[in-house]
């Protein structure tokens, strides 16, 4: 066995050497195509051809032992994934040369069988510690807790950790049956387990991930390498969260690349000269400009392009600015609500979650595909009856954090973040400035992702529903087809913190 | 007359009238699935595997899968309360 891994990010020595190099991605979502994003500059980045010769190019620079890891949610995002549940997406990616792969909670978007499908379809180990049979008590079978990789003299473990959330985050009926445990204690005789196999190294895979916008970084992935210490775990690869984490937490470096192909993990566990173990990580950044893309993974691509490109490249409106998804509230999202308020005659107020807003959208004309992974999952647009006195209670959930972390229509909600968690809600009024009454029922739009209980919403499961006919796609096409072009989205913020 | 639209079935594009129907598209992709779809031999689900009336109407790029099954699928009224 290998002494304890010192840490550290020295200058690299004349005589250092590395002895393993860990390429890995995240939050892939089907991104198989390349495209510009509003901090590209213009120019175009990841997609599976760029991202792939990226990787290998990295793994050729180093003449070392190479092992190549994903943080999971792979498959879900994109037409040209979605349309073949994530299948046009694990034949690109077995053109990576993957070792192993935390299952993601998207994952489960199509089912568990279509989920069976894609791992027998793919080319790698999928690991996931944490997720069990809510009846027996056993980890399912379509995963396992960890795998041995070798490579060189090295043997590795590498363990999976889903979201602890995933209940919560996957549609009821996805992830009925199964159950979710958090924190050390959930993967600990995985770890155990694996540690009696004596390996030079142990790696956690997670598809929880982190925020560094503000030191030091706090999230899932944090809270993990806080209840390990670098003699059980030498490093975690984070995902989920879709941020760039690179950092040290308990002397276990914690990394994440971003997500959609925009960018990879390179983690290297060096000798120095005078003998010593030190890890040096960076995150680069996947420009499709500066490399050639992989023909292999081009190939497969070939042959989805035909049957997306009549549908992805159609015209549905024209947008006056670019609406990015900054901070808690932002006009995208109203705009979003706004329409699903708009999918059904006589709907009082809409609510979408945050969450559920998947990217940003670009100033100018927009295509269907770019509408496609704003709303990729197929959500059904329903209507809920509701109290205004319920209404509060849902409000208070989307202020649970202290900030919003939903969008809303119809509705002005002022609240303030110093009280505690459900008492913050201080007034709620309708568009027209009357308020909303505690007795009188109102009508609610809002996914079926949301009515059927999703992010912690148990209280509109028990509520009257019925389905619009329209899914959240539909809804907004049809909304933005009604308005002067271009499209100017409501910037005005609706959820409003009276606290200083 | 409308531009037809697209509907994938079974990971198969088809192209189709718009306000077409789920059997509609169904028959249009394969006509001893939609014979078993109208005899309560198959069944039609979205993308996320609930379960849709063969009578609602389909719209650009809806994601169907169609599966050959006597079982009765998850029954919508459940969301009607």
């Amino acid at each position: 066995m290998l002494p304890a891994v010192l840490l550290g990010f020295a200058l690299a020595g004349r005589a250092d050497s590395t002895l393993l190099r860990i390429l890995a991605i995240n939050d892939f979502h089907g991104a198989l195509e390349s495209r510009q994003y509003s901090w590209s500059g213009g120019r175009p980045v990841g997609g599976a051809a760029v991202l792939k010769a990226h990787l290998d190019s990295a793994a050729l620079a180093c003449r070392c032992a190479v092992l190549r890891l994903d943080g999971g949610d792979e498959l879900q995002g994109t037409l040209a994934s979605n349309l073949v549940y994530g299948r046009s997406t694990i034949e690109a990616l077995n053109h990576f040369g993957l070792d192993a792969a935390v299952v993601g909670n998207h994952e489960l978007d199509w089912g568990i069988d279509t989920l069976k499908a894609r791992i027998g379809e793919s080319r790698w180990k999928w690991i996931a510690a944490n997720v069990f049979d809510s009846l027996s008590g056993r980890r399912p079978d379509w995963a396992m807790p960890y795998t041995f990789l070798e490579r060189g003299e090295l043997r590795i473990a590498v363990v999976g950790y889903m979201a602890a959330r995933t209940k919560q985050m996957v549609g009821a009926t996805q992830a009925a049956g199964l159950v979710w445990r958090q924190g050390v204690g959930a993967i600990r005789d995985a770890l155990d387990a694996a540690r009696a196999e004596r390996p030079d190294l142990t790696i956690v895979v997670a598809h929880e991930g982190a925020y560094c916008d503000s030191l030091p970084c706090r999230g899932e992935a944090i809270d993990l390498a806080r209840g390990l210490d670098s003699t059980q775990v030498q490093l975690i690869i984070a995902g989920h969260t879709h941020t760039l984490v690179n950092t040290v937490v308990n002397g276990i470096p914690v990394v994440q690349a971003r997500s959609n192909g925009t960018a990879f993990s390179v983690i290297d566990l060096v000798r120095q000269d005078d003998g010593t173990r030190v890890w040096r990580a960076r995150v680069e950044t996947s420009w499709a400009d500066r490399v050639t893309p992989d023909s292999g993974v081009n190939a497969v691509l070939d042959r989805y392009r035909p049957m997306v490109d009549r549908l992805a490249r159609g015209r549905v409106a024209v947008l006056r600015d670019s609406l990015a998804r900054q901070g808690d509230q932002y006009p995208l999202g109203n705009l979003i609500a706004d329409a699903q308020r708009a999918a059904a005659a006589g709907t009082d107020f809409a609510l979408m979650n945050n969450g559920g807003i998947r990217r940003d959208l670009p100033a100018g004309q927009l295509t269907y595909s770019d509408l496609f992974e704003l709303h990729p999952f197929g959500n059904s647009i329903m209507r809920v009856w509701i109290t205004g006195e319920q209404l509060k209670v849902v409000m208070e959930r989307a202020v649970v954090s202290g900030r919003p972390s939903f969008h809303i229509s119809g509705l002005t909600v002022r609240y303030d973040s110093r009280k505690p968690s459900g008492s913050r809600v201080l007034q709620m009024r309708k568009t027209n400035g009357a308020l909303v009454q505690p007795r009188r029922t109102y009508v609610l739009a809002l996914g079926d992702f949301l009515q059927t209980g999703g992010e912690g919403l148990a209280l509109l499961r028990t509520l009257p529903a019925r389905r619009t006919g329209k899914t959240d796609l539909e809804a907004m096409i049809a909304y933005l087809g009604r308005l002067r072009q271009p499209v100017a989205a409501p910037p005005a913020r609706r959820f409003i913190d009276l606290a200083p | 007359m409308s531009e037809s639209i697209a509907v994938f079935v079974n990971e198969k594009a088809v192209w189709v009238a718009p306000e077409s129907s789920v059997a509609d598209v169904v028959a249009a992709c394969d006509a001893a699935l939609a014979h078993a779809l109208a005899a309560g031999g198959a069944q039609v689900t979205d993308g996320r595997g609930i379960a849709l009336d063969p009578h609602a109407p389909v719209y650009s790029g809806a994601i169907l899968r169609v599966f050959l099954s006597t079982r009765r699928g998850r029954d919508e009224s459940d969301a009607q309360a």
